[in-house]
């Protein structure tokens, strides 16, 4: 029971109850900014029938030939609407747009420590593809799970084969 | 030949590499050394140069770049490489102007560039030069008939037309643009799906929803297959919407519902759209649902600040709904007779889809609340029978919906906009039920988390409806303590969740907090004094869930309010800390700490936030610019309009200028202590005595009021007028500031102005008779002119701070209000008015003043003035002295002792009744409410704080009338006094050190005053420390005697650490005054 709609500037303003769990970044305006201008589509936010932002998802496509793919930078939804399948939900928008765009795939980062999100990405169909060590720095660094799943024009799913040795940030393309 | 320079070019490049990696790295020297290494070899290599420059603005020499840089772009370079490095230099140098003058050079000499021209176009973007960015469109259109080059053009004249002050002008920009489009399309031109956007934008922006309505259904609207599947159909029933086609409207969204039964909005849209058509007109003009009437719960697309400037909802929604009233007659009138009511067809429709939906193995809650919806419109419309025979009772299906959903975090806020609707005496039946639902253990505690969230839906329903609000004190306590109780007692039920995870049962701490506090006075008229033993408690249960619960942020943000409450600012700012608060959460939550720290004196905080804050807010204008130049390479056209909205709503945001106004009154009191200093200081600002820049009418309130959670009923939640009220004296503060930094700034410019003259006097006398003429001329033109214009600014700063004081009479009787807690902390005025602390600056501007006329025009000072400056200056730090020796600090924590507590329950004993509740009574509930309960030092602190900024500001006035007198004092001893310069009489002289012998003393007493405190709190830490604070009774079902020592031991450390700070800060101040002895 949510308005999905474009993410729009004066969004910001107020998605504070989204963004004040620790686990979601909050970026320079800058990022948002380039985000809203380049890859419009791929960013949009869930609304409660009061206005209250409940979540949103932000995303890109990027890649050259086989490696065209879709990406994840943020997906979040507020504490108290949270395992109502709201992430599922922003996450089929992603996958849809990507399909639309001919991706092969989509992927995204996620902290090794984030349970929850690892669980989530495994019932949506995403495998760990690789991990990259130190990915996220910090205090100390922690390493990323780079998870995937194919796209239908991937027909033979070849995008999705894990890698058994894990990479360092810096050999990701 | 050309196979030579491009071997040339390879060659700069791989030379020019290293200078990039380095400047990229931030390591500029090395940059400069490369780039000098590279000049050795080709000495006159642009690029070179102005990367040099680059390296050294970087280092902070930015003369010597604007020196390379300037050059360079006398050479009309025309090179790629050159000219991106001028740009970023540009950039960096804040001249965006500049940017555009080196590539209209560059296109001047290479017409047919398009490379060139299209970063002229992007430059004329960044200082939104919208004419030339259309007539630089153009060119490239004409040069490359490409379509993204006309669309800049369209789009510059959008802009133009947005952007124009004038209707005329807007309108004709706008016509224009629509004209370019209309051309096209005939021509049959249109290609991308952005070009399609852009056209409706331009339509929806002039209102023209007919014309776009034409375009989405016409074969344009093939054209858009990016957007979301609903985009076309959505359109076109918000044109249907604007253009008052209710039938038409419900027809579109009844579809879109089919389709998509979970998105909300196609609910609104269509409940609206079809009591339109029944003939029941919506009240408001608003897409939104009736709601009740709190800020924070309520169904605001605005924003909340009371600047009027509401945000713009997608598609222009908005303005013209009085019109489509009117218009709907064509589709209502005489459907509403003879055929079925349209209401009872889209009740049946709604059923259908609710049934359809329960079906589902996880059923969607749209469906469910689309049909309560239409029975609450109803209702609203005074339709209670109908509602009830096409719907359902209301109860019912809210208690139908809880059965559902009352097990999901979100069930509250769901239904909280429908809870008004329900009759009064409804309430306690449909409570009752409510209760029946939740599966509880023998002992009453939730069986499971299921159960768990049911129990808190119904606490947050029966506080929502009123059920808390004739609790006395006594039992809101009670009621905190069992919730209190609850959430121990339920905590193992969610031990297994992940720790990055917010616990259901937080819920329990944070009801339970707000019912404490409440009893404990906040906001019950008893604003000044609320029970400081309950906030400690209720700081230590908070504390406890963090520790549980570190994710979550609502513990937080309340945690911050109690500290704040305390004037505890060093605790606030390290769970402030740990809110990680960035970028333009700086802006929209700065409320919940930044000024606080500063009115407690916490200075180190203080900056620390101030220059997170400054910094985020300067960088606006670079990190909104590189966007908008995207968008137009892109193609994502409709953006532009919106970023520079942004832009602007954040450039203009009240709390930007009021940190920038506060960091500079700080900047030129805290540390000062000495006339040296303060000019050096003052100087190093930038503020222009003569004008504010401030635009007052565009300010915006751009904070997030609606973050923290609130349960109680619409009337006790944030209301609109008291945001307003809030902002208002925000303002009025903020222009006390202005001003009084504004005369700081004069009276400095005088004594400059004045003190050169005297120099040049000097100088001239020194001079031998012949060159008499010249320099006397000169030196009287400057000083007359200047220090005339001078002096009467200053006189006319004093004058209108003056005024705007007393216009601020209304906050001196009243202390302010606090506000409900999801609200901002009290405003700040109607402290610092109860000082009267403008007085005391005002006149010590209107001593400056005096001795300004008695040195230029001979004229005695009025011993008057200085006595009135004497009598304001000895109030004020006698109350100050008198709040110091009050600071009821060191005494706080003894105060909050087992005995008071216990003393307490002897006079509460008769209100012990039964509670409805199952209380298992703690010490909590024992607190002493009725005795009076010592004062908060946090009033004390700031008043201390505001006292001492003013003297820093009455000290650098004083310092101003020093560097007058001094001269003359020095040469009235040194000369004979038959000199006909202006002459004072010694009589100023010596009133005015002894005016400065009576202050110094003064404030050293309130000094020693501090220390004794200092002194004292000290010593109860150290005592507390060794007895671990067992005096210190923070008992509670989840709370013992280890976060008494906590707590106990880091308040105080709090306050020892202010009032460090304070004492410092005054010691400054009479180390300015006494250097000022002449
Ligand atoms: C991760 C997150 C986005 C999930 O959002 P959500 O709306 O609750 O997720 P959904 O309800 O759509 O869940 C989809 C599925 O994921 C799984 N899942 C989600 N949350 C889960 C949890 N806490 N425990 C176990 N499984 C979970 C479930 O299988 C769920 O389906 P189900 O409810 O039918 O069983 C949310 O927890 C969040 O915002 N976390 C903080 C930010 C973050 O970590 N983002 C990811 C960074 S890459």
């Amino acid at each position: 029971m949510t308005t999905l709609r474009p993410f729009r500037c004066e969004d910001m303003f107020h998605f504070n109850n989204v963004n004040l769990d620790p686990l979601t970044e909050t970026y320079g305006l800058s990022f948002y900014l380039q985000y809203l201008a380049h890859w419009p589509e791929y960013f949009q936010v869930a609304e409660s029938p009061s206005g209250i932002v409940m979540g949103y998802i932000m995303g890109k496509a990027e890649g050259h030939g086989e490696n065209w793919h879709g990406h994840v930078t943020a997906l979040t939804v507020a504490p108290e609407y949270r395992r109502l399948g709201l992430a599922r939900q922003l996450m089929d928008i992603l996958e849809d747009i990507s399909e639309k765009k001919r991706c092969f795939f989509v992927d995204l980062f996620v902290r090794v420590s984030n349970r929850v999100a690892i669980t989530m990405y495994k019932k949506l169909g995403y495998i760990v593809y690789r991990t990259v060590l130190q990915y996220y720095s910090g205090d100390p660094d922690e390493d990323a799970y780079d998870m995937r799943k194919a796209l239908s024009r991937d027909v033979y799913a070849q995008s999705v084969v894990p890698l058994t040795h894990p990479v360092r940030p810096e050999d990701i393309e | 030949m050309a196979g030579k320079a491009h071997v040339d070019d390879s060659v700069i490049e791989r030379r020019l590499r290293p200078i990039y990696e380095w400047l990229d790295a931030g390591n500029n020297k090395k940059a400069v050394q490369e780039a000098d290494k590279v000049l050795k070899k080709q000495a006159s290599l642009p690029c070179a140069r102005v990367l040099k420059g680059l390296a050294l603005l970087r280092l902070g020499k930015r003369d010597e770049c604007e020196g390379l840089v300037a050059a360079v772009v006398k050479e009309a370079p025309t090179d790629e490489a050159t000219l991106q490095a001028l740009t970023i230099c540009f950039r960096e140098l804040h001249q965006p102007e500049q940017i555009c003058r080196v590539y209209e050079t560059a296109t001047k000499k290479e017409p047919g560039n398009e490379e060139l021209l299209s970063h002229l176009f992007m430059a004329y973007v960044r200082v939104s030069n919208y004419r030339n960015q259309h007539q630089t469109a153009m060119r490239l259109f004409k040069l490359k008939p490409k379509n993204p080059y006309y669309f800049w053009a369209v789009m510059s004249h959008v802009m133009q037309g947005v952007k124009s002050g004038d209707q005329k002008g807007r309108e004709v920009s706008l016509l224009l643009a629509e004209r370019m489009v209309n051309n096209f399309v005939k021509e049959g031109k249109i290609e991308a799906e952005a070009e399609v956007l852009t056209y409706l934008h331009i339509l929806e922006t002039q209102g023209k929803y007919a014309e776009a309505l034409s375009v989405v259904e016409g074969e344009l609207g093939n054209k858009v297959v990016h957007q979301p599947g609903n985009f076309l159909r959505l359109k076109r029933a918000t044109y249907h919407t604007h253009l008052g086609q209710w039938q038409a409207a419900a027809d579109v969204y009844r579809d879109l519902i089919k389709d998509e039964h979970d998105n909300w909005q196609h609910y609104v849209g269509y409940i609206r759209a079809v009591m339109e058509i029944s003939g029941r007109h919506s009240p408001t003009h608003s897409l939104n649902p009736p709601s009740s009437t709190g800020v924070c719960s309520g169904s605001d697309n605005s924003s909340i600040g009371g600047f009027g400037g509401s945000d713009n909802s997608t598609g222009g929604c908005g303005g013209s709904d009085k019109s489509s009233v009117s218009n709907g007659g064509e589709d209502s009138g005489c459907d509403t007779c003879d055929k079925e009511d349209p209401v009872a067809t889209a009740a049946a429709h709604l059923a259908a889809v609710r049934k359809a939906a329960s079906t589902q193995e996880y059923p969607d809650r749209g469906p469910f609340l689309g049909v309560i919806h239409l029975a609450s419109t109803l209702h609203h419309h005074g339709d209670h029978t109908l509602s009830d025979t096409l719907c359902g009772d209301l109860m019912e299906l809210l208690l139908s919906y809880i059965t559902s959903y009352g097990d999901k975090m979100c069930c509250y806020a769901d239904i909280t906009q429908y809870l008004p609707n329900l009759p009064q005496e409804r309430i306690a039946p449909f409570l009752e039920k409510v209760e029946g639902l939740v599966n509880r253990r023998e002992d009453g505690v939730p069986l499971d988390v299921k159960a768990m969230y049911r129990d808190l839906c119904l606490v947050q329903l029966s506080r929502a409806l009123g059920q808390h609000e004739h609790l006395s004190p006594q039992e809101h306590i009670q009621l905190a303590d069992s919730l209190v109780n609850r959430y121990s007692q339920t905590l193992e039920l969610t031990s297994n969740m992940a720790d990055t995870d917010i616990r259901p049962g937080d819920a329990y701490l944070l009801l339970a907090a707000h019912s404490y506090l409440r009893g404990a006075g906040v906001r019950e008229g008893n604003t000044t004094h609320p029970n400081p033993h309950v906030l400690l408690r209720v700081a230590a249960i908070l504390e406890r869930g963090i520790v549980v619960s570190r994710a979550n942020f609502q513990l937080k943000l309340l945690l911050i309010k109690v500290y704040n409450m305390l004037g505890a600012s060093e605790i606030s700012h390290t769970v402030y800390e740990k809110c990680d608060l960035k970028h333009i959460q700086l802006d929209t939550l700065g409320h919940t700490l930044a000024l606080q720290a500063l009115d407690a004196a916490n200075y180190t905080a203080a900056a620390d936030i101030f220059s997170a804050t400054l910094k985020f807010f300067m960088a606006n204008y670079k990190d909104t610019s590189d966007p908008l130049i995207s968008s137009y390479k892109y193609g994502s056209l409709t953006r532009i309009p919106e970023f520079v909205e942004f832009r602007e709503r954040l450039s203009n945001s009240l709390h930007f200028a009021t940190v920038t106004a506060e960091q500079m009154l700080l900047d030129i009191t805290n540390e000062i202590s000495s006339h040296s200093q303060l000019v050096e200081a003052v100087s190093q600002l930038d503020i222009d005595p003569a004008t504010d820049k401030t635009c007052w009418d565009d300010l915006r309130d751009n904070r997030d009021l609606r973050v923290m959670d609130t349960w109680d009923p619409p009337h006790r939640q944030l209301q609109e007028v008291e945001v307003n009220a809030n902002v208002s004296s925000e303002v009025s503060l903020l222009k006390l500031r202005n001003l009084t930094l504004r005369l700081v700034a004069a009276a400095c410019r005088l004594t400059s102005h004045s003190s050169s003259n005297k120099a040049s006097i000097r100088d001239h006398q020194h001079r031998s008779s012949s060159t008499k003429k010249d320099s006397n001329s000169e030196c009287v033109n400057g000083e007359t002119c200047g220090a005339t214009d001078d002096a009467t600014l200053l006189a006319d700063l004093t004058t209108r701070l003056h005024q705007e004081s007393q216009s601020c009479a209304q906050y001196r009787a009243s202390s302010s209000p606090q506000l409900p807690l999801q609200g901002p902390d009290p405003s700040r005025i109607h402290l610092y008015a109860s000082c009267n602390l403008v007085g005391v600056i005002v006149r010590h501007s209107e001593v400056l003043q005096q001795v300004h006329k008695s040195c230029t025009q001979s004229q005695g000072v009025s011993g008057e003035v200085l006595k009135a400056a004497k009598g304001e200056v000895e109030a004020a730090v006698a109350a100050g002295l008198a709040e110091a020796q009050q600071l009821a600090v060191a005494t706080l924590v003894a105060a909050c002792s087992k005995e008071s507590a216990a003393e307490g329950e002897a006079t509460q004993s008769e209100t012990n009744n039964d509670n409805t509740f199952d209380s298992l009574s703690s010490d909590l509930s024992k607190l002493s409410l009725a005795t009076s309960s010592p004062p908060l030092p946090r009033h004390g602190l700031e008043r201390l704080h505001h006292l001492a900024q003013t003297l820093g500001v009455a000290a650098a006035l004083l310092g101003c009338c020093h560097s007058l007198l001094r001269p003359i004092k020095a040469s009235t001893s040194k000369k004979n006094k038959k000199r006909k310069d202006p002459v004072i009489t010694p009589g100023v002289m010596t009133e005015f050190s002894s005016y400065l012998t009576t202050l110094s003393s003064q404030i050293h007493q309130l000094k020693e005053a501090l220390s004794t405190q200092h002194k004292a709190v000290k010593a109860a830490l150290e005592q507390h420390t060794k007895e671990e604070y067992t005096c210190l009774d923070l008992t509670s079902p989840l709370t013992g005697p280890e976060d008494a020592k906590t707590i106990g031991s880091q308040m105080e450390l709090s306050y020892l650490k202010s009032l460090e700070r304070l004492t410092a800060s005054i010691a400054n101040k009479l180390k300015y005054i006494s250097s000022l002895r002449l």
